[in-house]
């Protein structure tokens, strides 16, 4: 009777949501890494590389490197 | 290196005969054009003929990881070398014996990984960006226009070890290896940025059990020129009065 009772209490607490829904024990386990799913935003490595986020032009969506705002950065930190 | 054991340095950073192992010497560092299949001049000549472009550089950080771990001497870490002078096979070999498997995920080899260590190599996703307007950036002097665009991507290596201290030692070296020949990869190579931006934390992995990973992302940058080249001036002037009149 008492094994029965604990293991339903057992149950209970790896089937316990947290505030957003997620079971405890999903929680609790440790995520592993998909190599395949792996991936980085071009966006991301832009901002690793280059120190500054890349410029995303809002009218056609495309990024655009803008050396416009390179040259005249360089040209204020030279003055 | 297969087991945690293997990877215990009686002396970090000796140089020189192992201390505690009479008898048991370093071996000489090879010269670099008798290991590995990288020959910068191909590739340079590659780059130069067909331009970059993303498997170029899988192929690139492969043979570079090749060339470093094919012989137990052009190990930073010592440990490597102390295990190839034990007899235990820890060196990338061509075929199915290799002691270090370095692959492109395409080749993925399931019957290997988790059972020895392994460099997995993955390219991301890569995104254009513009340099300037409809990628226009000069006429040359015959009249044609050029045009040049930039690519901006990452690959991944995911060092592959079946505990966390052999994953950390073979993350460590494949990220000096790689961070250091950045002035040599953005000189010759002409590779507008070359860099290891990120080192991950250490988890396991889904594809293969109990095997631990850390995954090092190595951010480039590259510019892509073209020229078109239109039929001769002359050639556009015909017009269909002229052919009906022949």
């Amino acid at each position: 009777m008492d094994e029965q009772q604990g293991e339903d209490v057992r149950e209970s607490l790896s089937d316990r949501e947290d505030k957003e829904g997620v079971p405890e024990r999903l929680r609790l386990t440790p995520t592993k890494l998909n190599m395949s799913a792996f991936d980085i935003s071009p966006d991301k490595v832009f901002q690793d590389l280059f120190g500054r986020p890349a410029y995303r032009d809002e009218r056609t969506g495309e990024l655009l490197f803008n050396p416009r705002d390179v040259f005249s950065q360089h040209k204020e930190k030279g003055q | 290196m297969s087991d945690p054991s293997d990877w215990c340095d009686p002396s970090p950073g000796s140089d020189g005969p192992v201390p505690g192992t009479p008898g048991v010497e370093l071996p000489t560092p090879p010269k670099p054009w008798q290991i590995g299949d990288l020959r910068p001049e191909q590739l340079s000549t590659l780059v130069c003929s067909l331009g970059w472009r993303a498997g170029l550089i899988t192929g690139l950080i492969r043979d570079l990881l090749i060339q470093h771990f094919a012989d137990p001497a052009m190990a930073e870490n010592p440990i490597f070398r102390l295990a190839a002078a034990q007899g235990r096979p820890n060196v990338w070999r061509e075929g199915e014996d290799t002691g270090i498997l370095i692959e492109s995920i395409h080749r993925w080899r399931g019957d290997i990984v988790g059972k020895r260590p392994a460099i997995v190599i993955k390219r991301n996703s890569y995104s254009s960006m513009r340099l300037g307007v409809a990628d226009h950036v000069s006429v040359d002097n015959r009249g044609f226009q050029n045009y040049e665009l930039m690519w901006v991507g990452s690959h991944t290596a995911f060092c592959i070890h079946g505990s966390g201290a052999g994953v950390e030692m073979l993350a460590g070296e494949v990220q000096r290896e790689l961070t250091q020949f950045h002035p040599l990869m953005t000189r010759y190579m002409q590779l507008m940025r070359w860099m290891v931006t990120e080192v991950g934390a250490i988890s396991e992995i889904e594809e293969a059990k109990e095997t631990f990973a850390v995954p090092i992302s190595i951010g480039w940058a590259y510019t892509e020129r073209w020229t078109v080249e239109k039929e001769s001036p002359k050639l556009r002037r015909f017009t269909l009065r002229t052919l009906f009149q022949l």
